[in-house]
């Protein structure tokens, strides 16, 4: 059984610990822990999952290059994200060609700093860094436009600020031999009432989301090896949406 | 007194025959006779031949002498013939409809467009902005249900293969004869880009999604940053023409977009491939799938390329048409007139340029 130990502010500790909740061999501790989940630089004695990676500053993530953290990218492990990676390392896409994502949001946040999982899913597609990147951005809007080497090109459009209470996803992969798509306008169920018809767009299950990237850190642990996303990657993502090779 | 019948000649059907049937199914059109220059290959004529026996109209080889006898030309030829015939249209004083693309030269489409300007002709460049869910968007837009538009983004894929996939050839196979290639594929209506100039899917299908963008956003492009690459098919490799393309927008209204544009394989979508809008507006925002409304279909014994999505209440051949009987009618201009697609044209050349240089490029005006 391992103990694991969750240092976040309440609402996200709370999430975190359903998704614990969730899973056979671990248990949610207070003391004596044999691995942590906190979203301030770890003090390197346990394995450590970090969450929130990227408002840690680059000189921080640079020196956890060479500890047992986890950065957490839950992008990387959402329900709709997974069954692509899955086909794509099981060779039925081809070689990835075209990515295609579009998130908007009804938050007021900075599209900049939302931009960080979005380019990172893409660096993850197409395993490596980008060889170009064009931007556009504006009020409330980003649009990045990456190219990576063998051609791969990718396309992200971050817009905020959106109205009304609904998030929208949409994101394609085209490949050589295959394409995945995962798209809230499929997904999205319709309400009909008195003020007419609307889309009900599912929320993205965070907790599956969370379940899922705890289960990788689990199991890295138990099985003494490399977790599949290093804080190399998060400084990659960082320096792509931060255009800054030195980030 | 009843609507005027125009009568069609048809210039050149060399390749997918749609649009002379699209005009030949219209009330208010007749296609007279089917006409070509006596020069061109062997099997340009006996497409033509085809095409005429089926209508049970004449196949004449002269096409200056058969410009006498008609209201309006139906160009169908090559991409690269498209202009050339166009022209000598416009100047025998005939209206115009054209097949896409308008032409890989900018400079032929700046002749077609001064002609038709000079002889005072009427052009319609083919294009599918009265599919259903284009009416849609375009009536959302402008009734204001999304505010001002901020951000438009065009996904348009074709789900077909074009020949053998890139790799799958010999290494000592010699390099695949685009227009023997294009030839081949006049059997399921893919040889868009037939001719002796090998063309990439920017070039062939481009200005389907751009004319979207240029009909919603009501704005051309003032500059582009673009990505290419022969990703899929052996033709395209061979050929150094893109099957797989993204390209950045920037338009004069201050709108951006993107689109998202190749002719993906026949293995990466159940229909004819994803084809979508995204509009950002200042009060909301609209996704739009172009191919609803559909109804979907699954049989015992179904052709596997039959598409399982068949679309419905289609009426854009027709409604093209009518707005062109109302161009001639009425003296005016219709949905994309030469001028508009010659923008288009010069939005995919700066594209290209782009890809080719890695540089933002400005179209040329």
């Amino acid at each position: 059984m391992l103990k694991i130990q969750v240092n976040l502010n309440p609402s996200r500790r709370a999430l975190y610990l359903e998704a614990l909740a969730r899973m056979n061999g671990v248990r949610a501790v207070e003391t004596n822990a044999d691995a942590l989940v906190t979203d301030t630089i770890p003090d390197r004695t346990l394995p450590c999952l970090l969450d929130h990676p990227h408002k840690v500053s680059c000189d921080q993530l640079r020196e956890l290059q060479e500890s047992s953290t986890m950065p957490a990218h839950p992008w990387r492990y959402a329900p709709n994200i997974v069954p692509l990676q899955e086909s794509r390392l099981r060779g039925l896409l081809g070689e990835p060609g075209l990515l295609r994502i579009h998130h908007w949001l009804a938050a007021n946040d900075c599209p900049s700093s939302l931009a960080f999982h979005q380019v990172d899913l893409s660096h993850w597609f197409f395993s490596g860094h980008p060889t170009s990147c064009y931007t556009y951005s504006g009020p409330d809007y980003l649009q990045l436009h990456l190219g990576y080497p063998d051609s791969g090109m990718s396309l992200i459009d971050i817009a905020t600020n959106r109205n009304g209470s609904n998030d929208y996803y949409s994101m394609h992969l085209i490949g050589s031999h295959g394409a995945g798509y995962a798209d809230d306008h499929a997904n999205g169920h319709l309400l009909l009432n008195e003020k007419g018809m609307h889309a009900l767009i599912p929320p993205a299950n965070e907790v599956v989301t969370l379940r899922n990237m705890l289960e990788e850190f689990v199991n890295g642990i138990k099985e003494n090896r490399p977790w599949n996303v290093s804080p190399e990657d998060t400084l990659n993502a960082l320096r792509t949406v931060t255009g800054k090779t030195d980030a | 007194m009843p609507d005027r019948i125009y009568r069609a000649l048809v210039l050149s059907v060399v390749k997918h025959d749609y649009l002379p049937n699209a005009v030949a199914a219209h009330p208010r059109f007749r296609l007279v006779a089917v006409a070509d220059d006596s020069d061109r290959p062997q099997w340009t004529h006996e497409r033509n031949q085809i095409f005429a026996d089926t209508h049970s109209i004449p196949y004449h080889r002269d096409v200056e002498a058969a410009l006498e006898d008609c209201d309006l030309v139906v160009v169908s030829p090559e991409a690269e013939r498209h202009c050339d015939l166009a022209i000598r249209a416009a100047r025998a004083g005939k209206h115009i409809v054209v097949d896409k693309p308008l032409s890989p030269s900018l400079k032929d489409c700046d002749e077609l467009v001064a002609a038709v300007s000079e002889h005072r002709v009427k052009c319609l460049v083919w294009n599918r902005n009265f599919l259903p869910a284009l009416v849609e968007a375009h009536h959302n837009l402008n009734s204001g249900a999304i505010g001002e538009l901020r951000a438009i983004h065009c996904d348009f894929y074709f789900s077909k293969d074009a020949g053998p996939p890139k790799g799958s050839q010999p290494p000592d196979a010699p390099p695949i004869n685009w227009m023997e290639r294009q030839l081949e594929a006049h059997a399921d209506g893919s040889d868009g880009g037939v001719g002796t100039m090998p063309l990439g899917e920017l070039q062939i299908e481009g200005i389907y999604p751009l004319a979207y963008i240029r009909m919603l956003a009501n704005s051309t492009v003032k500059r582009v940053f673009a990505r290419t690459s022969s990703h899929f098919h052996q033709a395209n490799v061979d050929n150094d023409v893109d099957d797989l393309a993204t390209v950045s927008l920037e338009m004069d209204s201050g709108c951006v977009g993107s689109l998202s544009l190749g002719r993906i394989g026949a293995a990466s979508h159940p229909d004819i491939g994803e084809i979508k809008l995204h509009l950002l507006g200042s009060k909301g925002s609209l996704v739009i799938s172009e191919a609803r409304p559909d109804v979907a279909l699954y049989a015992r014994d179904q052709p596997p390329a039959e598409f399982k999505h068949q679309r419905i209440a289609d009426e854009n051949n027709y409604l093209l048409m009518q707005n062109f009987a109302k161009a001639m009618d009425l003296d005016c201009e219709p949905i994309l007139n030469a001028a508009g697609a010659r923008d288009i044209a010069a939005t995919v050349h700066a594209a290209l340029e782009s890809a080719r240089s890695g540089n933002a490029v400005e179209p040329i005006r």
